[in-house]
């Protein structure tokens, strides 16, 4: 499973953030993906034949990383490998698209 | 109207062709915009730990040192504005009359709000990416670009897995499984295609020219160190298959030629580099001419100034040429130059003799890049062998190497990937086609038998990256206000 080196790194003190609503500890500066690799959490989302997708590239090329943050009352897709955390973000995993189910 | 900023020079990118370029030009008193997409800057080879974390030996080691002084340098440029972190979805030729600047908008998205910057003079440095290479499994959570997981770890200080095996043909495993090994991880196998024959050529034969590429030398230190730290680092083996549910949990790992026996490697993590190929999206949206090179991919037309073939837009970096982070930033110098007689601010002739050096340095790296591009591509014979009919070709859309095969036999006429798109959906995911391009367009080659360079790939139009339906509203309202 993925781990934070910790060995020569400072990092800011922890905040928390939900995902899927679990809470998780990540340091201010973190990426969601980050963050989520080193709670073991590999998957992202979901495909369109139900199987689980995880970050790939880490630098915004692929796509595979996207999942949802709440804005106000709407969720906002968003790349995991590029979004940090902040305290008290709610994230969630993002399902397959199916029609009928808003793509905000 | 959304939120405009007007410069002399806007630049795309944040890594060694930005900032050389960035330093060149404002020593000609030029105002700068420079994009990126990363919150600090460095582009992905000197990707900096988050503001507030503090990394003893962040990048250590003598290859990087030009890097950081290049990063400090540009750090400390007070002509530079810094639009991070934000998404460039568009390059397109100002409409007259909205004001005097003339030039280019480059259209972004910047926290769900949409943004442009207008400037005279464009500098694209839109780097590159691991070149995906289709194969069972390799959409399964855990399987990641060896560069990820470099990036994950150097400027996140996370280690990607706990297990990890690296695969792929580019002497870049050996630099990322070291870094890895250091940070404690357990590096299960280092898995080269080539045979120890092709690899000893790559580290032998141009000793000549080392001294112009120290990642080969890193690279031969690496696996120095690997190999006395344990670490098996195979040749003329590949992973053909990656095996897990909700995600990765081991490998399948045989001989490159197809003989001898297929044995499992238990991992939690899978790192890829196959070589790169340039992202230069962006420059062909707004119209610049590309020719697609076997080590680099849609590679842009550039003249000695790197002007594109588009009046008012340059490229550096990658753009010209897959060559490593000092050949990148030489072409930035070398744009900036260009710029900076565009602009009036330096005269032809000056211009030609402050680059003469540059250039022959960089000629000189590009020369070894080119034998290094040569060593370390997969063969066409491998890339069919991994391509088989269950792995995705189009990770967004879930598309297979098989249903693209059926399409192509279903109708000879098909010969693009533009069509094969609008039959299987392969490319019209979020990532553009990014990930499956490559492929798709070699499996039309393959079934034509014609060459990877004469198969036409998608269209690259905007946005190149996607963009929310609410963000252009926003704007649109605000437009219309």
């Amino acid at each position: 499973m993925g781990f934070r080196v910790n060995s020569g790194t400072f990092r800011p003190q922890p905040i928390t953030f939900s995902f899927d609503g679990v809470a998780i500890t990540a340091h201010p500066g973190e990426t969601l993906a980050a963050a989520l690799i080193a709670a073991d959490i590999r998957g992202f989302r979901r495909d369109v034949r139900g199987g689980l997708r995880g970050p790939y590239c880490n630098m915004g090329t692929c796509f595979e990383c996207v999942l949802e943050v709440r804005s106000g009352s709407s969720w906002r897709t968003v790349r995991g490998c590029l979004t940090p955390v902040a305290a008290g973000l709610e994230v969630r995993s993002l399902r397959a698209p199916t029609l009928g189910r808003s793509m905000t | 109207m959304m939120p405009t900023d007007v410069c002399e020079v806007a630049i795309v990118g944040g890594g060694p062709a930005a900032l050389a370029a960035a330093i060149a030009m404002s020593a000609y008193g030029l105002d700068i915009c420079l994009i990126d997409e990363q919150p600090r800057l460095g582009g992905q080879i000197y990707r900096q730990p988050p503001v507030g974390f503090r990394v003893q030996s962040w990048l250590a080691g003598r290859v990087y040192e030009r890097g950081k002084a290049l990063l400090g340098r540009a750090e400390r440029l007070t002509s530079l504005h810094h639009i991070a972190p934000a998404t460039v979805w568009g390059l397109f030729a100002s409409e007259p009359g909205l004001d005097a600047a003339g030039g280019h908008d480059i259209l972004y998205e910047q926290d769900g709000q949409l943004g442009r910057v207008r400037a005279r003079h464009v500098l694209l440095a839109t780097g590159c990416y691991e070149m995906p290479v289709p194969f069972p499994g390799w959409h399964l959570p855990g399987v990641m670009s060896a560069g990820g997981i470099q990036t994950l770890l150097k400027s996140q200080r996370v280690a990607a897995g706990g297990t990890i095996v690296l695969a792929g043909s580019h002497p870049l495993l050996l630099i990322a499984a070291e870094q890895l090994l250091q940070a404690g991880v357990r590096i299960a196998a280092v898995v080269f295609s080539q045979s120890t024959r092709t690899a000893a050529r790559a580290l032998r034969a141009p000793t000549a020219m080392l001294g112009a590429f120290g990642q080969l030398v890193q690279a031969g230190h690496c696996l120095w160190h690997l190999r006395r730290a344990g670490v098996p680092v195979l040749f003329g083996q590949v992973v053909t298959e990656a095996l897990g549910s909700d995600a990765i949990e081991a490998v399948r790992v045989g001989s490159s030629d197809c003989a001898g026996e297929v044995r499992e490697i238990a991992c939690d993590t899978l790192g890829l580099c196959f070589g790169f190929l340039a992202s230069s999206e962006l420059a062909r949206q707004a119209g610049a001419q590309a020719a697609w090179e076997p080590g680099g991919g849609w590679i842009m037309a550039a003249d000695p100034f790197m002007r594109s073939s588009v009046h008012g837009v340059s490229v550096a970096g990658e753009l010209v040429g897959v060559a490593g982070a000092e050949a990148a930033a030489l072409s930035g110098e070398i744009a900036a130059l260009g710029i900076a007689v565009d602009a009036g601010r330096l005269e032809a002739d000056a211009a030609l003799a402050r680059s003469a050096t540059s250039r022959r340095r960089l000629a000189r790296i590009r020369r070894f890049a080119a034998l290094l591009a040569a060593m370390s591509s997969p063969s066409p014979q491998l890339l069919r062998r991994l391509a088989t009919a269950e792995a995705l070709v189009c990770r967004c859309e879930d598309v297979t190497v098989g249903a693209v095969a059926d399409a192509l036999s279903a109708d000879g006429a098909i010969a693009s990937a533009s069509t094969v798109k609008l039959l299987t959906r392969v490319g019209m995911g979020r990532c553009q086609g990014r990930m499956c391009e490559v492929s798709v367009r070699r499996l039309i080659a393959d079934c034509r038998g014609i060459a990877l360079s004469q198969v036409e790939g998608y269209v690259p139009r905007a946005p190149v990256k996607p963009i929310s339906l609410g963000a252009l509203a926003a704007a649109a309202e605000m437009t219309s206000r």
